[in-house]
């Protein structure tokens, strides 16, 4: 049973100043499925709670629409719009029971005693409190995953449409983080609530969300799924800031880039870079760099190793190769065993996994 | 959308406070220079009488204020740091700050009962007492809050440092107490340099200070102009120290 | 050690503080006049009080300009802290309103008087009020901005994503929240207003006498009488209770 709507967002700009820092959000076009669990990612200062005020409500857009169902709610203040919120504060009322806390929003609403009774024994159910243990407990006697649930609870009491969440795990314990995200996803599936996740956390992000959206000083970077985010960024920002990645700066001339005497023929990795003249990133990912490979159909590197830590696992080597040009590559402890700080050694690069960058 | 009615509303306290408290201080400047100008001032600060009373004030005040300071700071350094429990804090805190808000006129009265079972009404050590009394919790609240607000970790290093107790108060400790201590030596002085009631009460011939001045040039002799001037040259003296007050020590009550 | 020795010291500076105030009730009950001399219980001295019609009009005095002072100046002081404690505004507000406590009071008084003559107002009730209150929406302020500041983050557009229209944000999260700061403020600014000498005598007009300026009428040249005490000890009791709410809501603010 789908209960979510679709969210979208057109073309919103916001200049916004609070404390002093401004962030600006420039021409944000979103498209929110209905029932998807879509995450909003980036570092702080980016612009991303900002967008998630709009899409609530609590904050009014210099310019653009945002659309529920297709439904424009621009104009419409937060308490008008079919929405449950999650702040990163939790902004639980303090003076106020689980229970009354619970039940607020259906007390506004004016839902007859029995009825909100019912809905809130229900919900509380949902995110895991058993209704006879919490319900009349006060805030303050709540540990910091408890208070989490029932801020939860309380924004899913009036079966909104989207649920919005500011950060909301991000002053937890790793573990309780960990337990709580399931949870999130959990509830997702059984709800069919529209999720929009908002997190500077990049695992978190791929661990939880259909799709994500990445975003930098107020611009949107690449949206897509995780998978497709990881292995195909759409820039650097994007390729630096999921995941470990190597990002190296060469020339190029007539579609070659030449480094210390190793010539790369660019258009191995992307037809259109044969002939580019100019500047450019090479991106590949640590765990992409092998140890072994064929040469005839991978790229092959020359590099001494400086560094070796052991991972687990995995073990991380730092190598030097391509003259001056340090990079990484997360192979596993097994296959790095034989090899030696100082070693010179030849790494492999399938030319599917390496990502060019033109500036 | 929903600023501007709650602007309206909120201009009303300003508004308020602006015409009951900043205007009449400005008017009262004003009446000052209404006798001649700016030579009311001169005249008032090279009056002998005047003068003689606003150094007498000014003595005792800073008797008082000394006093004040070598009594609150044993107690404030105890509840910093000799205290552990945070309530146990709070409750001293609220036992010092009790009193405090309590009319100074009832509080000199009921000192005074004690002093004339000692003999010491009338005098000028039973007033000195009395504007101790008065002004204590004002030194020990600034000078306690900045004592709480040195980070123990600084003593610790200094500790591991092979600094001994003693050198690490004398070193850390008294070092970065000293905007509190300076906060609330103004803050005492300006009270007790403009303080009236209790050296009335428990000064009697000795109890003639500024404020006891400008209560007569205003009620006794109509002298507005020269009352008003006066109580400006005060003005600007708390205007002075509360400057400084709230720049190295404050920020509380 | 030397943690003993202070100990034992800040606990005989308290005592130092709260003694004559204790001595003061004690005193106001004993049948001798005389400190010190404790003779017996009794309660002549209040009884003579109510005798007293002097003492009972300024009583009645004292305590209506106390009332409404202290409702108008919690109203106003809590528009204030409502609109300035939840926006990061600025300590220059902030100084704004705490200049009232620190600038002495004589310096007030001497002020108002003047306002008062520049407008012709006559000296009275309205003029002892209007004074009052300018002092006290300044504690009002002090003790609810805490209560505020606790409110003034997404709690409230919490109750907004759950369909509260501001009225009813107002009504069911600012105003529980905010009640024992409001009965603490209206408290403390009865009492300070209740218990003020210095603005009273300086406002006032013929005729319209408060307790504190009875007092000091009649104590004045260093004589304590038993009739006082007793008066002293009544206003002292009211003090002590609102001093104490206001100043434990005050710091319990404080403790975020």
């Amino acid at each position: 049973m789908v209960r979510g709507v679709s969210v979208r967002v057109e073309d919103v700009s916001k200049t916004y100043k609070d404390r002093g820092t401004t962030t600006a959000l420039k021409s944000v076009k979103l498209d929110i499925r209905a029932g998807e669990l879509f995450s909003i990612l980036g570092p702080s200062g980016c612009g991303k709670t900002t967008l998630l005020r709009i899409i609530a409500g609590l904050l009014k857009p210099d310019a653009g629409r945002v659309f529920f169902d297709e439904l424009d709610v621009t104009d419409k203040p937060a308490y008008e719009r079919p929405i449950g919120m999650v702040f990163q504060d939790l902004a639980l009322f303090p003076h106020l029971t689980v229970y009354k806390n619970v039940s607020f929003g259906l007390e506004i609403a004016g839902w007859p005693k029995d009825k909100a009774e019912r809905r809130v024994k229900e919900v509380l159910e949902l995110v895991r409190l058993p209704f006879d243990v919490f319900a009349h407990r006060r805030i303050s006697q709540l540990s910091g995953g408890q208070q989490q649930r029932v801020a939860l609870a309380r924004a899913l009491a009036r079966d909104p449409s989207v649920l919005l969440l500011d950060e909301p795990f991000s002053h937890l314990d790793y573990k309780i983080r960990i337990e709580l995200i399931r949870e999130l996803k959990r509830l997702q599936r059984e709800t069919g609530v529209t999720m929009i996740y908002v997190t500077h956390d990049q695992n978190e992000a791929m661990m939880l969300s259909d799709r994500l959206a990445v975003m930098y000083e107020g611009v949107l970077q690449q949206v897509g799924s995780p998978l497709e985010v990881y292995t195909r960024p759409a820039n650097e920002f994007v390729a630096s800031f999921l995941g470990e990645a190597n990002i190296i700066s060469v020339e190029a001339r007539g579609g070659v880039a030449e480094v210390k005497g190793v010539k790369i023929d660019l258009s191995l990795f992307s037809p259109e870079l044969s002939g580019y003249d100019g500047r450019v990133l090479l991106f590949f990912r640590p765990e992409d760099v092998k140890l072994s490979g064929d040469p005839s159909r991978m790229i092959q590197l020359e590099a001494v190793v400086i560094e070796k830590t052991f991972l687990g696992p995995l073990t991380k080597i730092v190598l030097d190769g391509w003259g001056d040009v340090k990079f990484e590559a997360l192979a596993p402890t097994r296959e790095s065993w034989g090899i030696e700080v100082g070693e010179r050694v030849r790494m492999y690069l399938e030319p599917s996994s390496v990502k060019i960058f033109t500036r | 959308m929903r600023k501007n009615p709650v602007f309206l509303i909120a201009i009303l306290p300003l508004l308020y406070v602006l015409t009951t408290f900043y205007v009449p201080i400005i008017l009262m400047a004003l009446e000052s220079l209404k006798a001649g100008g700016i030579q009311v001032y001169t005249s008032v600060l090279t009056n002998k009488d005047f003068t003689s009373i606003i150094l007498y004030s000014a003595a005792i005040a800073f008797i008082t204020t000394l006093i004040t300071l070598v009594l609150a700071f044993p107690a404030a350094y105890y509840l910093s740091f000799g205290v552990e429990n945070p309530q146990t804090k709070n409750k001293f805190l609220v036992a010092f700050t009790v009193p405090m808000l309590i009319n100074f006129l009832l509080r000199a009265y009921a000192l005074m009962n004690i002093l004339s079972l000692v003999n010491l009404t009338n005098t000028i050590q039973g007033m000195i007492i009395g504007m101790v009394y008065e002004f204590l919790p004002f030194m020990l609240l600034p000078i306690y809050s900045t004592l709480e607000r040195i980070e123990r970790r600084f003593l610790e290093a200094a500790e591991t440092l092979g600094a001994k107790p003693w050198q690490a108060v004398l070193r850390i400790t008294l070092p970065l107490a000293t905007p509190g201590i300076a906060s609330g030596v103004i803050l005492v002085f300006l009270m007790a340099f403009t303080e009236f009631v209790v050296p009335g009460l428990l000064g009697g011939v000795y109890g003639y200070t500024v404020g006891y001045l400008i209560w007569d040039l205003f009620l006794k002799y109509r002298n507005w102009p020269v009352g008003s001037a006066l109580a400006f040259i005060v003005t600007l003296t708390s205007i002075f120290a509360v400057y400084f007050y709230t720049r190295y020590g404050g920020g509380n009550d | 050690m030397i943690r003993k020795v202070l100990k034992i010291y800040t606990y005989l500076l308290l005592a130092f503080i709260y003694a004559p105030l204790i001595f003061v009730i004690i005193q106001s009950f004993n049948v001798s006049k005389y400190p010190g001399d404790l003779k017996g219980f009794t309660l002549r001295w209040y009884s003579e009080l109510l005798l007293d019609s002097e003492v009972l009009t300024a009583a009645l005095n004292g305590a209506s300009v106390a009332l409404i002072s202290s409702i108008l100046s919690t109203i106003l002081g809590g528009l204030a802290a409502y609109y300035f404690a939840r926006r990061r505004s600025s300590p220059l507000v902030d100084n704004f309103f705490y200049a009232p406590i620190v600038i002495p009071e004589i310096v007030e008084s001497v002020s108002l008087l003047m306002l008062y003559y520049y407008v012709g107002a006559e000296l009275g009730f309205w003029t002892v009020l209007i004074g009052h209150t300018a002092y006290n929406v300044s504690y009002a302020y002090v003790a609810l901005k805490p209560q505020f500041r606790l409110t003034a983050t997404n709690v409230e557009d919490a109750a907004y994503t759950l369909g509260a229209k501001p009225f009813d944000v107002f009504v069911r999260v600012y105003f529980p929240l905010a009640l024992p700061g409001i009965i603490s403020s209206l408290l403390i600014t009865f009492s300070m207003s209740f218990d003020d000498f210095i603005k009273t005598a300086f406002t006032t007009g013929p005729g319209f006498k408060t307790l504190p300026l009875v007092i000091w009428a009649r104590a004045a040249r260093g004589r304590a009488t038993s009739e006082l005490n007793a008066l002293a000890t009544i206003l002292i009791a009211v003090s002590l209770l609102t001093s104490y709410i206001y100043t434990r809501q005050v710091f319990k603010g404080k403790e975020d």
